[in-house]
């Protein structure tokens, strides 16, 4: 272990970030505000521009000949039914982002979009905006980005890794040894951070949950502490034992009493109001679509900037950051398909589901908003973390949908933060597939103290801001596998 | 010229260069693959 240096680096860095945060979370929440208002001003149309050639990138590369090439030798097959790997595409895609940001998000769209159009129409547009952050562009980053690293581990046979395209690829010049291993570095430490990010936005959404459901007004902080105390032993302690199949089925069962919950808000809500909204808003975001991936949003005024920085171009940086943690499981997944195959599962499927998932309760919270006095555009405001419980509280059954709510949320917690210090200790070994169990217990005390940090900042947009700024140096790594995966397909035998 | 704008346009030039670094790592022979 002392003689890797990667792993000694990567373990030193996020640990002096977990440090600074815990130590001073003031000063490292100013820092990064101020550097990614900077970063953001000088680079959005990079970011943006980088984000949509993925997207079309992908799409191309389903419909080219390539197609055709197999994520595997030739003669390869997938390992799971084409059912069983939609589920599990459908359970990478889940996380407890979108139990948070649900209801939420939507409805903070619309509180801005409301000052400049009726309503009605407000509604429709920030319904299309949360699908446009959530869909296609998403999934494009995690599937290209799963692509490059099913294709050179098992069409090449070389390891996993974020640094292989570019030892694979390009061959001369001693600068490829320094940005292989220095792309390595980058993805673990985006992934450490972007994971600890969504960790504390976690524990904020079950802490806004037990709140809400128990009525423990007051207890912020004791709460907070208590949530993160339990979280840490219930996944410090299977990363001493194999779980792994025990974990994929606390995966699945958070999968399906998250799906549940939609489904029962769909059934139990107003049907035909959520099913129209749906099928409107993937209307609106199918039209704007092209428009939209391109947009920066240069000419309408500083409010309109700042809201594009906070959302969709803090999105695109986050699917980045989270798209080597994402992408090793996808490739796993997917061994034997074919690239089409691949793109038509990878891209489409989740990002239907995010259109009903975003349809449902964010058509359930403008139902609210349009229909009813409830004050549920305040509070996704002020406190986005309450948000998905004050919705359920409006239909029957809360105390149980709540629990449920946030049940689930925990189990995606435990289940992320044991996946991520797995991927991290196979990616800090130059791919070892069975880490030890002492570099995965000093990744999963990493991520508890930078997930610390970051809870200790109390609230989403610096959690995200600092997430952000992870994930800066990794947007320039995806570039270079893409044309490290370009460059090598061209030598493929056209099949 | 201010100092934010110095630094705007350094890290837009870091940008620029690397889109030429990209395109000419596309463009090049690599040997033996």
């Amino acid at each position: 272990m002392f003689r890797n240096p990667l792993l000694l680096t990567a373990l030193a860095l996020t640990a002096l970030v977990a440090a600074w945060g815990v130590l001073d979370t003031e000063g490292l929440a100013t820092f990064a505000q101020a550097q990614v208002a900077q970063q953001f001003t000088s680079r959005a149309w990079f970011v943006m521009l980088l984000a949509s050639l993925i997207v079309v990138t992908v799409i191309w590369l389903a419909i080219s000949p390539y197609g055709k090439v197999r994520l595997g030798k030739d003669d390869a097959r997938p390992e799971f039914s084409t059912v069983s790997w939609l589920t599990m595409l459908f359970a990478a895609g889940m996380g407890v982002g979108l139990l948070f940001y649900g209801a939420a998000e939507p409805l903070t769209h619309y509180e801005l979009i409301q000052r400049f159009v009726e309503p009605g129409v407000a509604a429709g547009h920030a319904l299309a905006v949360t699908n446009f952050n959530w869909a296609i562009h998403a999934w494009s980053i995690y599937a290209l980005t799963a692509l490059v690293i099913a294709y050179f581990a098992y069409r090449k046979g070389r390891p996993g890794l974020i640094s292989t395209p570019i030892r694979y690829t390009f061959r001369r010049g001693g600068w490829v040894k320094v940005v292989a291993w220095i792309a390595d570095l980058l993805a673990i430490y985006a992934i450490a951070i972007g994971l600890a990010g969504s960790l504390a936005i976690g524990i904020f959404q079950v802490q806004g949950g037990l709140q809400n459901l128990f009525g423990l007004e007051g207890t912020g902080a004791a709460l907070q502490y208590g949530v993160f105390a339990v979280l840490c032993a219930a996944f410090l302690l299977p990363l001493t034992v194999d779980l792994s199949k025990g974990m994929a089925r606390l995966s699945s069962v958070a999968m399906v009493v998250a799906v549940a919950l939609m489904v029962y808000i769909l059934l139990v809500g107003p049907t035909h109001f959520l099913m129209n909204g749906i099928v409107d808003a993937m209307g609106q975001y199918l039209s704007s679509l092209a428009k939209q991936s391109f947009s920066t949003y240069p000419f309408l005024g500083k409010e309109f900037e700042q809201w594009f920085h906070d959302w969709t171009l803090n999105y695109m940086v986050w699917w980045i950051a989270w798209a080597p943690f994402v992408g090793v499981f996808v490739a796993r997944i997917s061994k034997g398909r074919t690239i089409r195959e691949f793109v038509l599962g990878v891209v489409f499927v989740p990002s239907l589901f995010s259109l009903f998932w975003f349809g449902v309760f964010g058509g359930i919270g403008f139902f609210g908003v349009l229909n009813t006095e409830l004050p549920i555009l305040e509070v996704a405001t002020k406190t986005p973390e309450d948000t998905t419980f004050r919705v359920l509280d409006a239909l029957p059954l809360s105390a149980l949908t709540s629990a449920a709510a946030i049940a689930a949320a925990f189990l995606f917690l435990v289940t992320s933060v044991v996946s991520a210090a797995f991927v991290l200790s196979m990616f800090s070994t130059g791919g070892d597939e069975n880490p030890s169990v002492k570099i995965k217990l000093i990744w999963g005390v990493i991520l508890a103290a930078l997930g610390l940090a970051m809870m200790l900042t109390g609230d989403v947009a610096t959690v995200r801001a600092i997430i952000a700024l992870g994930a800066m140096a990794f947007v320039f790594i995806l570039p270079l596998l893409v044309i490290a995966l370009l460059k090598t397909l061209k030598k493929e035998e056209r099949p | 010229m201010s100092w934010e704008n110095l630094v705007d346009t350094l890290l837009n030039v870091v940008v620029f260069a690397f889109i030429a670094v990209l395109i000419w790592l596309y463009l090049r022979d690599e040997e033996g693959t």
